[in-house]
């Protein structure tokens, strides 16, 4: 049930990902966007397991998580995880919900056996290095495409471009969604089935990811996308630059080849990072573009922080646990209760600078106001820009 | 030494990986771009030049095709990686089954 809620949170986290752009260009109506987000994100759940499977291996000693001490660890890294994702969203920060995953695991399982129960190796070459080259390659590929776009504007004539770059960007989207869900939700198929394991229902030499994990984690994802991370969705579509329709299907169409790329290897990088280098390189692209470098500063602590943070959580989830003893279903409960307590402290400050769909709803920015804009207009402040 | 005895990075796959986002992420946007580039000068010659908005066309279907097929390439990379078989048995996971199944 907690990995189900790790995917709730991780759906309305990282809807951003998808369609950020395409709600700041006015492509798509935020209601709209995130609709078709969660269908997609859905969809893209079913569609391998490939990344799954990683993430049920390779992180920690697989001893480690034996048994029904295992799951209370699982259990606790889950909270680690859910808990800092909670904080990220308040703070308004795009930053992993993988990282803060497989952070929690780290942390549980350093608290609970060594540090030595963590595979250094499988860290660095899974997680650690494909954080590292995922948001660059997709900086890179994303300015190219940025620039080849506005020189071909050029010729195409400012109207005629954005339109038809606007509705490419419908395309774009749902292919980042799609992906999204193929790369996302199966993140947590991997935790349940790693719990499934700990708890022998599945045999680890025939791993597979049983129909009721795979309905259930794509289930909540959509949910969780359904409701829609507006709060990041704005800081990723509006904060970092200011993005244009050829700018945002650029960034779009560089993430959705990084992820498919990256997730056909095998490698379960996070899509929030690789979305923000796109839109960043989205940025970097566009001759007298403005990237909001603050924000970008703000963005990469959270990223570095996020595994040493997640673990840190995970690791007193642990601890609070152990009080009731290593088996006891009563700690996982208690700390059960006070991730509950701490969410919804959160969700009350949140509420003090709530941000709304409507908020971020720039449909009325038609291709026309857009080159307008473009050729010396001035663009509406973004919302939350001094926050 | 775990670290020393195996590569950390897999550079075949990263070259890969490199080369499929290029032409995916740069070569959509391009081909995207001409195909609106070549739609809007077929209008331009609609009433004069029916040759060239024939050539106009079929350079614009061209691209639509190019863009169609890097999608349906990324949802079948999706559907199909080679690697989404069921992992190999290891001492590891031997292990953790003799420990945590008694289910065998």
């Amino acid at each position: 049930v907690t990995a189900v809620c790790f995917d709730f949170t991780n759906g309305f986290h990282d809807t951003a990902n998808a369609v950020a752009t395409s709600i700041a260009t006015g492509a798509l109506k935020p209601r709209v966007a995130v609709a078709m987000s969660a269908v997609l994100n859905l969809v893209g759940a079913f569609v391998s397991i490939k990344v799954a499977a990683t993430i049920a291996k390779g992180i920690v000693n697989a001893h480690v998580l034996a048994g029904t001490a295992g799951l209370s660890l699982v259990f606790a890294a889950l909270i680690g995880a859910i808990t800092w994702n909670l904080i990220t969203w308040y703070f308004t920060m795009p930053s992993s919900s993988s990282h803060a995953l497989i952070g929690g695991v780290i942390g549980a399982t350093i608290v609970a056996s060594s540090a030595s129960e963590v595979k250094v190796h499988g860290l660095l070459s899974t997680v650690i290095f494909p954080a590292l080259f995922s948001p660059i390659i997709c900086g890179l590929v994303a300015m190219v495409g940025t620039f080849s776009a506005y020189r071909l504007i050029r010729r195409i004539g400012e109207k005629q471009a954005r339109k038809g770059y606007r509705y490419g960007q419908i395309g774009s989207a749902a292919l980042v969604s799609l992906a999204h869900g193929t790369n996302d939700a199966q993140k947590t198929m991997g935790v349940i089935a790693l719990a499934l394991i700990a708890h022998g229902d599945i045999n680890s030499n025939h791993f597979y990811v049983p129909l009721w994990v795979k309905i259930s984690c794509a289930t909540a994802i959509a949910l969780g996308t359904a409701i829609g991370g507006w709060r990041i969705i704005n800081t990723m579509g509006n904060r970092l630059t200011d993005v244009e329709s050829p700018q945002g299907f650029s960034a779009e169409a560089a993430s959705a080849s990084v992820i498919l790329a990256s997730s056909y290897y095998g490698y379960p990088l996070s899509t929030t990072q690789v979305v923000s280098g796109g839109v960043l390189g989205s940025g970097l692209g566009k001759k007298l573009a403005s990237v909001h470098w603050g924000v970008v500063g703000q963005m990469a602590t959270a990223w570095v922080l996020t595994i040493p943070a997640a673990a840190v959580m995970g690791g007193v989830a642990w601890e609070i646990s152990r009080i009731f003893g290593r088996s006891s279903a009563a700690g996982s409960v208690v700390i059960g209760f006070l991730a509950a307590v701490i969410a919804t402290m959160i969700f009350q400050l949140a509420q003090r600078n709530k941000i709304g769909a409507h908020d971020l709803d720039r449909s009325h920015v038609t291709p026309e106001t857009e080159a307008e804009l473009a050729l010396g207009g001035k663009p509406a402040p973004p919302v939350g820009a001094a926050a | 030494v775990e670290i020393l005895a195996t590569p950390i990075i897999n550079g075949s796959a990263l070259w890969k990986i490199v080369l499929a986002s290029a032409l995916g992420g740069v070569g959509v946007v391009i081909a995207f771009g001409l195909l609106v580039l070549f739609v809007t000068r077929a209008e331009q010659v609609r009433s004069t030049h029916g040759g060239e908005r024939i050539l106009y066309l079929l350079g614009s279907a061209v691209c639509g095709v190019f863009c169609l097929a890097v999608v349906v390439i990324g949802i079948y990379a999706m559907a199909k990686k080679p690697a989404s078989a069921k992992p190999k048995a290891t001492k590891a996971t031997a292990a953790l089954v003799a420990r945590a199944s008694p289910r065998g």
